[in-house]
C-alpha cells in the first residue's frame, strides 16, 4: 500500500500543473485573439476615415470642375474609377488609401459614388478595408415638394458598408 | 527494516519538497500568465477607447466645417486655427489627450496619376487627430487622418473686368471671371466654360484651366477653315455644369 502511495504526490502536481498550464495558454490565446481584433478595429477605424475621404474628394471635384467626368463615348460609358493615397503634409507614410467609383448610369439625376478606404501596418500589410456608397443628388428641385432640392449636390441614401 | 522504513519515509519528504518546488513555479509561472492577461485587457480596451475619442474628434471637426455661421460657412470663413495644433483632454478621461492639425489640401482631378490634372488647392482641408495616453508599457497613440471638403456653395454671379468690348478686325479682348458666392466670397477652384452666342456677329473665345481667364477674339473659323470677320453684337458668358444658377453675360460690339 506504501508502495502505490510512492511518487502519488509528484503525479498529481504534475496534472495540476498540466491543468494550470493549459488554462494559462487559454486566457493568452484568447487575449492574443483579443489583441488582433483591437488592431483590426483600429484599422476599420481608420480604413472608414478614408473611405469618407474619398466621398469628399469625388463630391468637391464632381461640384466644382465641370471636366471631371470624360465626355461619354457610348451610352454604356457610365463607370469611372480612379485611386488616391492620402498622406499628411510632412509624414513620412501615407495614412492609406481610396479608391473611388462614379457610376453616371442613373437616370434620376443621382450619381452613385462608391469609395473603398484602405488602411495598412507600417510593413504595407492591408489591415482595413471600409466601403461606403451613396448617392450624390444633382437635382435641383425638391423631390417631393416645391422649391428648391435642399439636398443638391449632397449624399442621400448614405450606406456604410463597414469592414469587408 | 526500521532503516529501510526510514528510508522510504526520508524519500516522500523529499518527494514533496520537489513537488512542492515544482508546483510553486509552475503557479508563478501561470500568476505570469493571468497577470499578462489582466494587463492585455487593460492596454486594449485603452487601445479602442482612444480610437473612439479619435474619431469623436474627427467627426466634431467635420460637423463645424459644414455649419454656416454669420460670416458664412466655417470651412471657408471659419477659424481653422481653432483646431490646428490645439490639444484636448478628454471629458470623461482626462487621461486621454487628442491633438489636432490641420493642412490644406491639393485634389488632383481627375486624378493625381493623370498628367494633365487641374489642381484644386483650396476645396479640401486634410486633419490629423492623435490621441496619446500613458499606459504601463510606456506612452501610446492612435492617430486618424481625413479629408474634409467644402461643402457646396452657391453661385450668386460671376464677376468680370474686360479689357475691351468694342473690337476691331483681329483684335482680342481679356476677360477676367471671379465666380463670387452669396456672401459675395470668392469661390475658387471652380470651372467655367465660356460661350459665344452670336447676335448679329459672331467670334471666337478661348480659356484654358479652370477658365477664369478668357479671350474673346473678333473672328471665327468655320468647319471649313475659312477665316469671317462679321460686323454687329455677340453675347459672351461663362457657364459651370451646375443647375443652379444663370450667370450674366458680356456684350461685344464687333467691327469689320
Amino acid at each position: 500500500m506504501k508502495r502505490a502511495a510512492r511518487g502519488s504526490i509528484l503525479i498529481i502536481v504534475l496534472i495540476l500543473l498540466m491543468l494550470m498550464f493549459v488554462m494559462g495558454l487559454t486566457i493568452l490565446g484568447m487575449k492574443s485573439t483579443e489583441a488582433k481584433s483591437t488592431l483590426y478595429m483600429k484599422h476599420a477605424v481608420m480604413a472608414r476615415q478614408i473611405a469618407i475621404s474619398g466621398m469628399e474628394d469625388a463630391r468637391v471635384k464632381l461640384a466644382k470642375d465641370m471636366d471631371f467626368l470624360p465626355p461619354k463615348l457610348h451610352v454604356s460609358d457610365n463607370i469611372m474609377s480612379y485611386t488616391e493615397t492620402l498622406t499628411y503634409p510632412g509624414d513620412p507614410f501615407p495614412a492609406g488609401e481610396y479608391n473611388v467609383t462614379i457610376d453616371r448610369s442613373g437616370r434620376d439625376s443621382t450619381i452613385k459614388v462608391t469609395s473603398v478606404g484602405i488602411s495598412r501596418d507600417a510593413a504595407g500589410i492591408i489591415l482595413g478595408r471600409s466601403r461606403i456608397t451613396a448617392l450624390l443628388d444633382l437635382s435641383t428641385t425638391h423631390r417631393f415638394g416645391a422649391g428648391a432640392n435642399p439636398y443638391y449636390y449632397k449624399y442621400t441614401d448614405w450606406q456604410d458598408l463597414g469592414n469587408i | 527494516m526500521s532503516l529501510m522504513r526510514r528510508i522510504r519515509v526520508g524519500f516522500t519528504i523529499a518527494e514533496s519538497l520537489v513537488a512542492l518546488s515544482i508546483l510553486f513555479i509552475g503557479c508563478l509561472f501561470v500568476f505570469r500568465m493571468f497577470h499578462l492577461a489582466v494587463s492585455t485587457s487593460g492596454t486594449l480596451g485603452d487601445e479602442a477607447l482612444a480610437a473612439i475619442i479619435a474619431q469623436n474628434r474627427m467627426e466634431e471637426i467635420r460637423g463645424w466645417a459644414i455649419e454656416k455661421e454669420s460670416a458664412g460657412i466655417n470651412f471657408v470663413k471659419g477659424d481653422w486655427t481653432q483646431f490646428d495644433g490645439i490639444t484636448v483632454a478628454d471629458t470623461d478621461d482626462p487621461r486621454f489627450r487628442t491633438t489636432s492639425h490641420v493642412a490644406s489640401y491639393p485634389l488632383y482631378s481627375p486624378a493625381k496619376t493623370i498628367p494633365s490634372s487641374k489642381i484644386l488647392n483650396s476645396s479640401a482641408r486634410i486633419v490629423k487627430v492623435t490621441t496619446e495616453w500613458d499606459s504601463k508599457a510606456g506612452r501610446k497613440s492612435f492617430t486618424l487622418t481625413g479629408l474634409i471638403g467644402e461643402p457646396l456653395r452657391k453661385i450668386k454671379k460671376v464677376e468680370y473686368t474686360v479689357t475691351e468690348k468694342s473690337l476691331g478686325p483681329d483684335q482680342s479682348s481679356v476677360i477676367e471671371a471671379a465666380p463670387l458666392d452669396e456672401d459675395l466670397a470668392k469661390i475658387d477652384d471652380l470651372t467655367l466654360h465660356w460661350y459665344i452666342e452670336p447676335l448679329t456677329a459672331n467670334g471666337t473665345v478661348s480659356s484654358s484651366g479652370f477658365g477664369l481667364r478668357a479671350v474673346v477674339y473678333n473672328y471665327y473659323i468655320s468647319y471649313s477653315g475659312r477665316i469671317f470677320h462679321t460686323e454687329g453684337t455677340c453675347n459672351v458668358f461663362a457657364s459651370t455644369h451646375r443647375q443652379d444658377t444663370s450667370l450674366d453675360f458680356i456684350q461685344f460690339e464687333m467691327k469689320k
